[in-house]
């Protein structure tokens, strides 16, 4: 490969990770408008949600759902703090002071780790609860088979 | 002695005896012979009705026809000697003319008694039986090799011919034939001097059966003695002309010369003249002998022109035509063949060495040469190429029927006319013979072939054709019901029904084997197949309606349809005929229901069944069972309900196989579920959390 196809290679790529649709960089560009325009509450709703941004990465299963499991309980545990930062003047420094404080980590990260139970424990629940109701059911099928082959004998299995 | 038409329908167990008085009437004259008419007292006495008694210790030979053995009689209310004549089993009686034999007045026949089925204690059998008077005189001939007896030139017409064809007219009249006149079967019977003929009986074997050659005309004389057909009045005047000649010669004419010697002197001489031959024939008898003996066919006297010559109105005989002869003999093996009917016979002796002469090509300049002939060059070009391909037993049997038109088809070593075929092919079943060749006949159309030829001169040539083409196709089929067993009795009305189970019985109805299957239900050795093929192609031909609409169920591969087949015709029988309770065959269908019974997929009804069959035991109406077994609305139910009992299990099977997948996959099972769960679990908390916060912050004042 010559340096000048892997140039153009290069930019196909770059060219291909830029290819967001205009509605989606318009929305970050928004965001990131707003993040600066709202700084104080990005900076407190930033380290608030780091759970989330967590369990977003770690989350390694197809349907992506630990991050909005935490994320909620984790958002609820946020919503105190940013009562807080707005009554606190919503400054900068209201930001960091809350941020500081331990009470707002422990409220937003312990809303957070229930979230993170309720990813790890509910699931198991209701793998349990389906897993019994399916054997029963798989009972309930073997014992109308076997009247089945009672009544009808082993032809009715046939075919 | 029991009255004609006075006996049940029916091939008979024991239990169809009932006393002659009381024998219902039946509408077919022949079936009153069907039934059994002795009966063995606990003394061993075989009686028939109260009054006749038969000797089964007192054989007198000198009445017994060929085939057949002879016994005492003796019927109390009359005054005569009488003797029954018991039938062989290698030929049938003639059932169909029983009938009309009894109501003969004529003298000079032999008088028939009564005739019917009877057990026989010496054989622990059952045979068919033919009681006569016993004629008060001697046979003209006592034995094949005896001398004739001799009468008188002035007595031949008065004493002989006379008498026999009134006789034989008589029989003419009721549309019969004699088929059995000969010097061995005719009696002359009265005082010494003033002997008068009695023509002995014709009932126990078809005709000509056990005619020599001698008595036959040549072209019947060719055929085998059971392929020789019916005939016509024509040939018992014929065999009447023979047995004249020799009682006026004198002379055995049997002796001293084989079949076949006669065959050749008949084809070489004419009848006439090998009969004759160098005799004093008395002038008042030529004159009959030749018009009897004559070998045209369209010359040779019927009955009626005998009746004629003998009121002496009768114009003399035509002299028959000549027979072409070739002005050079073919040479044929060891003999000089002159004529086309000799090369014919001669040809049908030896098939290879015929097949080598015809293709050798000899042959035919010789026929060119030798006979100027229409019809023969029409009848050899109607020889195929595809024939000609043939078999060099087809091809000789076609150039036979072509040099031979009037003779018998030759097939094989069979020699046979259409018309005998069918007593041709029961006597080699009888007698336990190959029977193989006559198929070959019948699928190779040798016998359309033949009346083919002689279309214009066959009587109901078409009827003939249809009959032999319907027995083509039924031999194109093997199942019950077809194959030779049906060819036998489409071609043989008169037959019994041969099957192995009940052939030494007798049993000439449906009604009968059904009977006889009664007895044999009884036996602990019953065979395991109620019906066999013999059975089914019997009813079959005699009574369609009561077991075509079966067959497709009788010929199943299924033990079960093949036993509700066999169920259905049984009592189709039973209910037709009337015939009473038969618990035997009841019990023994009983015994076969279990392939039946499977045919019900449901177990409950399976079980339901069997009670309700376990019920019929012992009772005899087999309607009852067909009722049971083949209720079409609880067939079909079943079949309705186990169609969807197979949907059900199908549907469970599958159902069980995903949820077999989905637990093999415990670690993961229902953890999508769950966290979708634990997705809107999680949802609601921080909701509720968040809504109690801010309604909680609203209520004290932010």
């Amino acid at each position: 490969m010559t340096d000048k196809d892997k140039k153009d290679q290069d930019e196909k790529a770059a060219a291909g990770k830029a290819k967001l649709p205009f509605s989606v960089r318009f929305a970050i560009f928004i965001l990131l408008v707003a993040a600066v325009v709202l700084l104080p509450l990005t900076i407190v709703f930033s380290v608030c949600m780091i759970p989330t941004f967590v369990a977003a990465i770690v989350d390694t299963h197809k349907n992506k759902t630990a991050w909005f499991t935490v994320g909620v309980m984790n958002l609820a545990g946020t919503i105190p703090s940013l009562f807080s930062l707005w009554y606190a003047g919503f400054t900068v420094m209201s930001a960091f002071q809350l941020i500081i404080q331990p009470m707002t980590i422990i409220i937003s990260f312990g809303a957070a780790s229930a979230g993170w139970l309720i990813y790890h424990k509910v699931p198991l629940f209701v793998s349990q609860v389906l897993f019994r109701k399916n054997e029963k059911r798989l009972k309930e099928i073997e014992k109308r088979q076997k009247e089945l082959v009672k009544k009808w004998g082993d032809e009715v299995a046939a075919g | 002695m029991a009255e004609e038409g006075q006996r049940p329908v029916g091939g008979g167990g024991v239990t169809d005896y009932s006393p002659p008085a009381d024998r219902p009437k039946i509408k077919h004259q022949e079936s009153i012979y069907h039934s059994l008419i002795s009966q063995t007292t606990a003394d061993g006495r075989i009686m028939i009705g109260q009054d006749m008694e038969i000797f089964p210790k007192k054989e007198c030979r000198e009445f017994a026809s060929p085939g057949t053995e002879a016994y005492d009689v003796k019927d109390r209310r009359m005054a005569g000697e009488q003797f029954a004549l018991l039938c062989g089993r290698s030929s049938v009686p003639r059932i169909a003319v029983i009938g009309l034999y009894k109501k003969l007045k004529s003298r000079n026949i032999l008088k028939l008694v009564d005739a019917g089925l009877i057990d026989w204690p010496p054989e622990h059998s059952r045979r068919f039986a033919l009681i006569f008077e016993k004629p008060a005189g001697k046979k003209i001939m006592e034995s094949a090799e005896a001398k004739p007896f001799m009468v008188s030139e002035d007595m031949l017409i008065p004493a002989v011919i006379q008498p026999a064809v009134a006789a034989l007219s008589e029989l003419a009249n009721s549309d019969t034939v004699h088929g059995a006149v000969n010097a061995e079967n005719a009696f002359m019977t009265g005082a010494p001097g003033a002997e008068t003929i009695v023509l002995g009986e014709c009932l126990s074997s078809p005709p000509s059966f056990w005619q020599h050659p001698m008595y036959e005309t040549i072209p019947r004389a060719m055929a085998k003695p059971s392929g020789r057909g019916p005939g016509t009045s024509k040939d018992d005047i014929y065999a009447l002309g023979v047995c004249v000649a020799m009682m006026a010669l004198g002379e055995n004419l049997l002796l001293g010369k084989s079949p076949q010697q006669i065959i050749y002197d008949k084809i070489e001489h004419g009848s006439y003249g090998a009969i004759t031959g160098r005799g004093r024939i008395p002038g008042s008898i030529a004159e009959f002998l030749r018009g009897a003996l004559n070998d045209d066919e369209d010359q040779r006297w019927s009955i009626d022109d005998a009746a004629r010559w003998l009121e002496g109105r009768r114009a003399p005989p035509k002299q028959p035509h000549p027979v072409p002869k070739a002005a050079r003999a073919l040479v044929f093996g060891d003999q000089q063949l002159l004529d086309l009917r000799a090369a014919a016979e001669a040809f049908s002796g030896n098939v290879a060495a015929a097949a080598l002469e015809i293709e050798k090509g000899q042959f035919e300049s010789w026929l060119k040469r030798n006979f100027v002939d229409k019809a023969l060059k029409l009848r050899l070009d109607g020889i195929g190429e595809k024939e000609k391909q043939s078999s060099p037993e087809k091809l000789v049997s076609r150039v036979c029927m072509a040099l031979d038109p009037l003779g018998p088809i030759r097939f094989k070593g069979l020699s046979f006319f259409p018309e005998g075929f069918g007593t041709a092919l029961a006597e080699a079943m009888l007698k336990g013979e190959d029977i193989q060749v006559y198929g070959e006949v019948i699928s190779q159309q040798l016998l359309t072939s033949w009346v083919s030829q002689r279309v214009d001169e066959i009587h109901d040539a078409s009827g003939l054709t249809s009959l032999f083409e319907k027995c083509r196709a039924a031999l194109g089929h093997r199942t019950p019901g077809n194959g030779i067993e049906r060819v036998l009795y489409m071609l043989n009305p008169g037959l019994y029904c041969l099957s192995p189970m009940i052939r030494d019985l007798f049993v000439f109805s449906s009604a009968g084997i059904l009977q006889e299957l009664e007895r044999l239900s009884e036996q602990e050795q019953r065979p395991s197949a109620v019906l066999d093929r013999h059975m089914i192609a019997f009813i079959s031909v005699r009574e369609p309606r009561l077991i075509d609409p079966h067959l497709g169920y009788l010929n199943s591969p299924g033990k079960g349809k093949q036993t509700v087949g066999i169920m259905r015709t049984l009592a189709a029988i039973q209910q037709k005929f009337a015939v009473g309770p038969v618990p035997g065959i009841m019990n023994w269908l009983l015994s076969m229901t279990p392939p039946v019974i499977e045919m019900l997929h449901d177990r409950d009804l399976r079980r339901d069944m069997s009670r309700q069959l376990n019920r019929l035991r012992g009772s005899g109406n087999l309607e009852e069972l067909l009722d049971l077994v083949d209720d079409h609305l609880l067939i079909q139910d079943d079949e309705r309900r186990f169609d969807q009992a197979r949907d059900e299990y199908k549907n469970l099977a599958a159902e069980k196989n995903d949820l077999e997948n989905y637990i093999k996959r415990r670690k993961n099972f229902g953890m999508v579920t769950g966290r979708q769960i634990s997705m809107i679990a999680s949802s609601t908390l921080a909701i509720v959390i968040i809504t109690g916060y801010v309604v909680q912050r609203f209520i004290s004042g932010f």
